[in-house]
């Protein structure tokens, strides 16, 4: 019961550490021989499997630990990464996630069918092939564990110091391989009178499984004890076997002591075989595992960093909360300004003036908190784009840059879906067949490219691919043919702007829907989800050299600049990023075409909305002003001019949602509350055209 | 829906806000009132249902304002010293009700909250009513918070 309180943390700490197994297997999938890498990842299970296990949730831990002992195999070089080993770590990492999300739900981690999974896991620890369908390249890892069964014996450096003086000194090191009759209940007892019985005839050196996990039953029916002893092998043989539900007992001295890996059972240490096995990986697969090399590195660069700084987790709620206090606090402040401005107190304005800075400063720091590194994002998209490009059977390799750039947290949870959706469509229909590319004269591995960045007060982020580029003419005719524009409007359409069709509603150009995109959605989703987080989706492309698409993001979705305006008695704020200027003009400048009111701004026709009417404002008594102020403002290439009364100045708000009860109102981006504590809404300019 | 049946079934006693609408008494269970503000500027919000008055600014927040009358289909009455907004809660939705005046904290009987259908038929806006209360010879209608706010889409 005790342990919910802590749930949340678990739950937080699981996700982690699965995210950075799965970073970390793909690194290893890179460089098999990258030990620090694999040790990462153990240690990652490991804590993975404590977690689990302090909370409860046992098939968890179980699965973890049945990872875990794959791993250790794999740290110890008793087992040779390969391809097929790294599928099932992969398969255990997302069974994991599936539990761990279940326990998230509310629900039992028993939802999930693992045992098939601790089938094959256990398989290849015990040196067969995870796959019935790939017995040839399981010769490898089958090599590094002799056919008598049970893993085989690493022995380190120590250990083989200690056995050599004790053979020195007269004492013969043995390898005993212990098996338990089946039906046995109490392993860890009979597995403590082994040693008990080993421990008074020699000294045990070691035990493969450890000595704990023998006491915690963490093993099948057999395993493995060195020992030094000055009786002969007949005698420990007997000693052994002296205890019930002993099944097996095979005694095998150790000759060669310098040999890094000794094989247990009954074969007698075949001293070449051991060294031998990992020169062998399964060469068919070997070869595309250099995919994500760059995705990777950044990755250990960034854990790197991360290390030093300490961290707290805070709830999001709890900065919005926090948010408010300090707007609330700044509104507080303006009073306090106005009050010592009416009776005219320096003293206190003067101390304001102070309160001001430090406000300013509390007000950036706390916006600062709520950002968090677009890598939360991009964390997942290595692993996506492997499957992918296996599924597909295209090389890819996937360059990661500037995951550090920072988002506001809001944003950040936003933009998964449409990147992913970019990402896709950059697999599925940019990069092409490696023979195709091959055709084209291009490198057989498709560059796909993630990068984020600053621009000015946004940040962007591009999918970038090298692969065949959109057509526009192909484009064009799918326009037509599902009557989006007319012939005649296509073709007048430049190439670029054809491009862009792609981004209307219900425009698909895969060609035959597959798994992976197309399914009908397409970018016009993408458009809308990246325009509602007040961003931009453009794209660039280039015949047989690629496509990027570009996303511009807004630094924050909380603190927008924005142009404050009036209508009669109401204010307005209209978001700065969509004004392209504020004019100022006469009655006599607004001319009619077609029963619709235009302007001509620097020769560009515009049309006009007047805001009063739009927003049906209250009809107040007429000001008789001569002067009409217009804010011309935009959305991708359309123009509108809003007319407004007055121009109150340019402001930064702090965007507050309008709340359940007034959400998907037309027009309205939400409210803010100004300095004087008056509550603004916030125009949606995109609804006005 | 749980809240508001409570005041309607719970054996023993029920707590209600108790306001006026024009010359009507109404109520709010008291578990539902966050609390009670004194007639702020509210922001009148384009396009929204016309039962709600505008927004205000509650320490920062913005909260959505309706106007029980014409949410009760009451005839308007202009603002006065009394007018006050009770803020709500229901389903984590926080929204502030515009009334004519609050009355007082009032401890009912459950045994003296009848139903509704007796007196409101098959009035459409019997839905906004749980039950009427009597006290002291005075009628204090009870409303369904939910069903006020709203949130059901039936709107």
């Amino acid at each position: 019961m005790e342990t919910n309180q802590y749930m949340e943390m678990f739950l937080d700490e699981s996700r982690e550490h699965l995210q950075s197994l799965n970073d970390g297997l793909l690194s290893l999938e890179n460089d098999p021989e990258d030990l620090s890498v694999l040790n990462e990842i153990f240690r990652n299970a490991h804590t993975l499997k404590g977690m689990s296990a302090t909370m409860g949730y046992t098939k968890t831990a179980e699965l973890t630990h049945d990872m875990e002992n794959l791993l250790d195999m794999l740290r110890k070089e008793q087992l040779k990464v390969s391809s097929e080993i790294i599928d099932v770590i992969f398969k255990c990492v997302d069974t994991l996630q599936e539990m761990v999300e279940n326990i998230g739900s509310g629900e039992s981690e028993d939802l999930v069918d693992v045992s098939d999974l601790v089938r094959q896991v256990n398989a290849i620890a015990k040196g067969e092939s995870p796959s019935v369908e790939a017995p040839a390249e399981a010769a490898a890892p089958a090599a590094a564990a002799p056919a008598g069964g049970g893993p085989a014996f690493e022995l380190s450096e120590t250990d083989r110091t200690v056995m050599k003086e004790a053979k020195n000194s007269g004492l013969v090191p043995f390898i005993v391989h212990v098996e338990i009759s089946e039906n046995c209940l109490l392993k860890s007892a009979r597995s403590y009178m082994v040693m008990n019985a080993l421990d008074d005839i020699g000294d045990v050196i070691k035990s493969v499984p450890p000595a704990e996990d023998l006491e915690q039953e963490k093993f099948d029916h057999s395993f493995e004890v060195a020992v030094v002893t000055d009786s002969d092998a007949k005698a420990v043989e007997s000693a052994v076997g002296a205890i019930s539900e002993i099944s097996k007992v095979v005694v095998t001295e150790i000759t060669d002591l310098d040999a890094p890996v000794v094989g247990g059972g009954a074969v007698p240490a075949p001293a070449e075989a051991a060294p031998a096995a990992p020169a062998a990986p399964p060469a068919a697969k070997a070869e595309p595992h250099k995919k994500d090399a760059k995705a990777a590195d950044p990755k250990k660069d960034a854990k790197k960093a991360h290390v030093g700084g300490q961290s707290v987790r805070v709830d999001i709620e709890k900065l919005d909360t926090l948010m408010n206090l300090v707007g609330e606090l700044v509104t507080n402040k303006v009073r306090l300004e106005q009050i010592g401005m009416t009776h005219r107190l320096t003293e206190l304005t003067e101390t304001l003036e102070q309160m001001d800075r430090v406000t300013t400063d509390l007000q950036s720091v706390v916006m600062k908190v709520r950002m968090v590194p677009v890598s939360q994002v991009f964390n997942r998209f290595p692993r996506m784009v492997r499957d992918l490009a296996k599924e597909l059977d295209k090389d890819i390799n996937l360059t990661i840059e500037g995951e550090d750039t920072e988002l506001d947290r809001t944003v950040i949870d936003e933009i998964g879906d449409p990147l992913m959706h970019l990402l896709r469509n950059s697999l599925d229909h940019g990069v092409e067949h490696p023979d195709e590319r091959e055709a084209k004269g291009k490198p057989r591995t498709g560059e796909v490219g993630l990068i984020a960045r600053h621009e000015g007060n946004n940040v962007v982020i591009m999918v970038t691919d090298d692969g065949s580029g959109i057509n526009a003419d192909k484009i064009r005719n799918k326009a037509v043919e599902k009557g989006m524009v007319t012939r005649d409007e296509a073709d007048a359409l430049p190439d670029a702007d054809a491009v862009r069709l792609i981004f209307l509603p219900g425009f698909s150009t895969a060609e035959t829907i597959t798994d992976v995109s197309g399914r009908g959605v397409g970018m016009d989703v993408v458009r809308s989800k990246i325009e509602s987080l007040g961003g931009h989706v453009d794209v660039e492309t280039k015949i047989d050299e690629g496509s990027v698409f570009k996303i511009k993001l807004p630094l924050t979705l909380a603190i927008i600049q924005a142009m404050l305006v009036k209508v009669q008695n109401e204010m307005y704020a209209i978001p700065l990023g969509s004004i392209d200027s504020t004019i100022n003009i006469t009655p006599n400048d607004i001319k009619t075409v077609q029963n619709k009111e235009v302007i001509v701004l620097r020769g560009q026709i515009i049309p006009i909305a007047r805001l009063g009417e739009v927003l049906s404002v209250p009809k107040g008594e007429d000001s008789g002003e001569e002067d009409i102020f217009v804010v011309v403002v935009h959305v991708g290439d359309h123009k509108i001019g809003i007319v407004v009364d007055n121009l109150i100045g340019q402001q930064e708000i702090v965007i507050k949602t309008l709340g359940k009860l007034l959400s998907g109102l037309k027009m309205l981006a939400g409210a803010t509350v100004l300095g004087d504590g008056h509550v603004a809404m916030i125009l949606d300019v995109s609804a006005l055209m | 829906m749980a809240n508001t049946d409570e005041q309607v079934v719970s054996e023993g006693e029920v707590q209600v806000v108790a306001f006026k609408l024009r010359n009507e008494e109404y109520g709010f269970s008291i578990l539902n009132v966050q609390e009670i503000k004194g007639l702020t500027d509210i922001t009148r919000v384009p396009f929204a249902p016309e039962f709600i008055k505008g927004v205000i600014n509650l320490r920062g927040s913005v909260l959505p304002v309706i106007d029980l009358k014409r949410r009760l289909g009451l005839e308007d009455t202009p603002y006065t010293a009394n007018t006050r907004i009770v803020i709500v809660q229901f389903d984590e939705v926080s929204v502030g009700m515009l009334v004519d005046a609050v009355t007082e904290v009032r401890t009912i009987d459950a045994n003296d909250i009848d139903s509704t259908r007796a007196v409101t038929g098959s009035d459409a806006n019997a839905r906004f009513i749980s039950g009427i209360g009597k006290v002291d010879g005075r009628l204090i209608i009870q409303l369904n918070i939910s069903e006020i706010i709203g949130l059901t889409g039936e709107e």
